[in-house]
């Protein structure tokens, strides 16, 4: 204890000597003389305690400035604790009291202190923010990269000025071909056999399916294409996959295709060798269960 | 899908279509159009440039009939000429 009023006296004193206000000295004296006594008798004296000269040669003046400044010497003695050179001033060594480097340490501690404490700032600042901006960042992430199977909504595909054909290049065939589900009563065949198309060409396919049952049966669709490279270059515009599509019994319709191989497909080296493309549908029968939700049936 | 296969091995991943799925045609009101397009792919060997101006037509027959969203032409990819 004696330690740290050691401490704060000297604080007390280097703060006044920086102010050329002594007048801090002046309160705390009176409440620690009454407290502890070690301080010796006050008053326009100078007096000695562990080696450590205090210097008071003022009245009572301005005695609320002087509380004032004390806060304000206190607190900068509490910037000098952060950092590990700040302790190099609490011990009760006394040998610095009287060296003039005793301020500049100070100073340069306080320094360094204070930026690291701006760093420190910093950090929790930075860190705080971005745990809050990860949420949309995360959702835009996923959204142009289709990560975990984020659906790509991207529609700059299809802009269009990406809708224009290639009039230099060769044309792609694209094969067609239906799959059924064993468990759907339905037919499902392509009304084409193959469709030559350039690229940024926008073309239209047909299938047909009919409802062989006697019951109203939805189905949904999948869609493949081969070779798997091509699968990036391959846009569909509007088709009938993904979505439920209820046939009445007996009924039978035509499903379009609408869509168009990339422009950017001939720019790439690796697509040089495709010459067919096979777009293939498999039809899956599909129920609302008792809640509502359409669910898969299983083949 | 699987996990652990080496990267040379090119995996399909399905997009979803820009303008979702076409209503269904239940009343057959533009099927007399499919089968001109048809026709017209048959007799052209499937070239599809050929054929785009009856490809166009059917759209816009599903647009009239509230069977496809209005929209330009030109953003279906079918420009003015040609």
């Amino acid at each position: 204890m004696n330690r740290f009023f050691d401490f704060m006296m000297r604080l007390f004193y280097i703060k006044s000597q920086f102010l050329e206000c002594n007048n801090i000295i002046n309160i705390n004296f009176n409440l620690i003389n009454k407290k502890f006594g070690k301080y010796g008798k006050f008053g326009n004296q100078l007096f000695r305690k562990n080696r450590i000269i205090y210097n008071s040669n003022i009245g009572l003046n301005g005695g609320l400035n002087g509380g004032l400044n004390g806060l304000n010497g206190g607190l900068n003695g509490l910037n000098g604790l952060n950092g590990l050179n700040g302790f190099r001033f609490i011990t009760s060594s006394t040998k610095n009291n009287n060296n003039p480097n005793f301020y500049m340490h100070h100073k340069k501690y306080s320094a360094k202190n204070k930026s690291l404490l701006m760093y420190t700032t910093a950090v929790l600042i930075f860190g705080v923010g971005f745990t809050y901006a990860s949420v949309p960042l995360y959702r835009m992430f996923c959204q142009s990269t289709g990560f975990s199977g984020t659906p790509m909504t991207d529609n700059s595909k299809f802009s269009p000025d990406r809708l224009v054909p290639a009039r230099n290049s060769r044309r792609i065939r694209v094969t067609f071909n239906a799959d059924i589900s064993r468990a759907l009563q339905w037919s499902f065949v392509p009304q084409q056999l193959d469709v030559r198309v350039l690229p940024g060409e926008t073309a239209l396919a047909f299938y047909t399916a009919k409802n062989n049952s006697n019951q109203d049966i939805i189905g949904m669709a999948t869609y493949n294409v081969t070779p798997s490279k091509v699968a990036p270059y391959f846009n569909k515009i509007q088709c009938f996959c993904f979505e439920e599509q209820k046939l009445e019994a007996g009924e039978e319709i035509d499903m379009p295709v609408f869509f168009f191989i990339d422009p950017e497909f001939f720019d790439d080296p690796l697509m040089k060798d495709v010459d067919t493309i096979t777009l293939s549908y498999t039809f899956f029968k599909a129920r609302y269960d008792n809640n509502g939700v359409l669910v898969p049936t299983p083949t | 899908m699987s996990f652990g296969r080496p990267p040379s091995v090119k995996t399909f991943t399905t997009s979803p279509p820009e303008r979702g799925s076409f209503p269904l045609d239940h009343e057959g009101e533009c099927k007399q159009l499919v089968k001109e397009y048809l026709q017209c792919l048959k007799q052209n060997s499937g070239n599809n440039g050929n054929c785009r101006y009856l490809s166009k037509a059917y759209l816009k027959c599903r647009m009239e009939r509230g069977l496809m969203d209005h929209d330009e032409m030109k953003n279906l990819g079918f420009q003015d000429k040609g």
